[in-house]
């Protein structure tokens, strides 16, 4: 049988991320060898075990796993996509205000809501801060996409600067509330603002899984589109595409991937910038195969960045943020260098 | 056959095209010469279909002020633009691939290629298969460009209707010999596809040598149209450019005497 060499990259990416997922099964607080693991799983599925290793597995491990592919996966793909639409290499959601929103709303509702979550169970608590998150996200996104549309037409420059101004706008509001927050409201914004995936339940990935996947499929299929949008707008015009319905349809499928990812895990960097760049440094620009890496390759990078977090200092965690940050932006130096010296586009 | 009648596009206060009345015949190559903002890339905009006038009348082989999509304009029209600038590498094979963009859903994979590869060898691009759009320098990569019209006026060829090229001022930046490779193409084009073609240009010698139509605007206003030989007299060319007639009878001697 005989495999394109598309078929053969996705499959291998495919092959990394199962066994990147068999690997951070394994390693945490609680580390398991493999045949511990095969042995867990084995009895779960003819279920007659119900110890602590098959609950951590089932109920903690495997539901981190999932949202740190989804969320890598989502933010990835969102990156090459709006980088695509900007014609901008340094562009990321960041720029459309999703997350600048989402940061906004979160630290509001632990400190200002902090009086009417405290008789709450925690779980409850969380999902407030989540739900304010998202809907901090989506209004932003809204509020940035509406000063940019003009008539029938949005610039992405006004677009671009418009989301300058009320990230500034929302990142000195949330200043402010830092001021006048106590100790615990502080540690919880801290670790909001520097990305967590320790709050992964099976609720937050049947909130996020459906909604991501959906996202990377409508993606994916804009894919044509916006490879005639990294000649310009009027260029992709020319070639026949609808620019304003494209523009429209992929800012909001980025917003809601977006959006629906930080709210549950904060605000994880550089995941939306390096990856793509990465991937078109070593199989090129084309976005048909350039989106379905994203998603698998941000898959990969995020679990595997997420199973060092929490196995550097066992018992305690490093916030992934902090992890990705320290990945990515040597790395994404040593991109700029590279492209310097051989004076060439990213 | 495109015909404008009486086009009136204005722009918040300004009026930039007042009344243009004109034609892009098949078979031929329409050139519009003028000084800078006498509305010349207002004027292909609309005829591309990218702005909507104000006021006036087109009729596109027959068909009166079509609202076509996007889609449709492409399997019409073709645009060739100045230099495209790009933030991202992209292979040169598969910006070509890009002028078959409309017609996707029609062609198979086997057909674009086999697209890409004519206007490849046609604009003698083979050497650069491969090679990062961005590495060309510019007059190559103008020659790219050729070839991503090339291959979305053959993915249309097929198809009933007539079809159109626009090039926006597509030899600035190019030196002499490519100008004139450039214009070669699109005639052999013109002769070989029966397209109509409109280009904007500034050197008058190329529009002497290569239109078969002149329309001359100024001020949003043609000044005059008609065969090439009719309309570039020293006394139309300066009274469109603002500059004294002498200066054109020495560009002119032919033309003039």
């Amino acid at each position: 049988m005989q495999f394109s060499s598309h078929s053969k990259v996705m499959m291998g990416l495919t092959l990394s991320l199962i066994i990147c997922a068999l690997g951070s099964l394994m390693v945490g607080a609680y580390p398991l060898s493999f045949a511990e693991l095969v042995k867990i799983m084995g009895n779960f599925f003819t279920g007659q075990s119900t110890d602590q290793a098959t609950y951590l597995i089932f109920h903690i491990r495997l539901p981190r796993i999932i949202l740190a592919s989804t969320t890598g996966a989502g933010l990835a793909i969102t990156g090459a996509a709006i980088q695509g639409l900007f014609r901008n290499p340094l562009a990321d959601p960041t720029l459309i205000g999703v997350s600048s929103g989402a940061v906004l709303f979160a630290v509001l509702a632990i400190v200002l809501l902090s009086s009417v979550l405290a008789p709450l169970v925690p779980w409850l608590q969380q999902a407030t801060v989540t739900v304010a998150a998202f809907i901090g996200s989506i209004i932003t996104t809204f509020l940035v996409y509406r000063i940019a549309k003009n008539r029938q037409t949005v610039s992405v420059v006004t677009m671009l600067l418009a989301g300058i101004a009320i990230s500034a706008l929302a990142s000195a509001v949330v200043g402010f509330m830092l001021f006048i927050s106590d100790d615990q409201q502080l540690r919880d914004i801290t670790f909001w603002t520097l990305g967590s995936l320790s709050g992964a339940s099976w609720l937050s990935v049947l909130s996020a899984a459906p909604l991501v996947a959906l996202g990377t499929i409508l993606l994916c299929r804009q894919a044509r589109e916006i490879n005639a949008l990294l000649l310009g707008e009027k260029e992709a015009a020319y070639l026949g595409v609808e620019v304003e319905r494209i523009k429209t349809l992929v800012i909001i499928i980025s917003a809601l991937i977006v959006g629906v990812c930080i709210s549950l895990t904060g605000i994880i960097g550089f995941v939306g910038l390096v990856i793509p760049h990465f991937l078109r440094l070593i199989f090129g620009g084309n976005y048909r195969s350039l989106l379905p890496y994203s998603a698998l390759a941000g898959a990969i990078f995020l679990l595997a960045t997420d199973s060092l977090a929490r196995t550097i200092v066992a018992p305690a965690e490093l916030p992934l943020g902090i992890i990705t940050a320290i990945i990515g932006a040597p790395f994404f130096l040593w991109l700029i260098y590279r492209s310097q010296k051989n004076s060439a586009v990213l | 056959m495109i015909e404008l009648s009486n086009i009136h596009f204005s722009r918040g206060d300004k009026q930039i095209l007042q009344g243009v009345s004109l034609q892009v015949p098949e078979h031929q190559l329409t050139v519009i010469l003028g000084p800078n903002g006498a509305g010349k890339s207002t004027l292909l905009e609309v005829l591309s279909g990218q702005l909507k006038p104000n006021d006036g009348e087109i009729l596109w082989d027959g068909i009166k002020n079509p609202s076509w999509n996007a889609n449709t304009l492409a399997q019409r029209r073709t645009v060739m633009s100045q230099k495209i600038q790009l933030n991202f590498s992209i292979q040169i094979q598969q910006l070509i691939e890009m002028g078959c963009y409309a017609a996707y859903q029609e062609t198979s994979g086997a057909e674009r290629e086999s697209i890409v590869n004519y206007a490849i060898d046609k604009m003698k691009l083979v050497e650069f298969v491969g090679r990062d759009y961005a590495t060309l320098s510019g007059g190559e990569q103008q020659r790219v460009l050729m070839a991503k019209c090339i291959a979305q006026l053959e993915c249309h060829y097929w198809r009933k209707h007539h079809q159109y090229l626009f090039l926006d001022e597509a030899t600035a930046g190019l030196d002499i010999k490519q100008k004139h490779q450039l214009l070669r193409t699109v005639s052999s084009i013109i002769r070989r596809r029966g397209i109509g073609a409109l280009a904007i240009l500034h050197d008058l010698q190329l529009a002497a040598e290569y239109a078969d139509q002149i329309i001359l605007l100024r001020k949003g206003r043609i000044v005059r149209s008609g065969p090439t030989v009719e309309v570039l007299t020293p006394d139309s060319l300066s009274q469109t450019f603002d500059l004294p007639a002498t200066h054109f009878e020495a560009l002119f001697p032919k033309i003039s005497a």
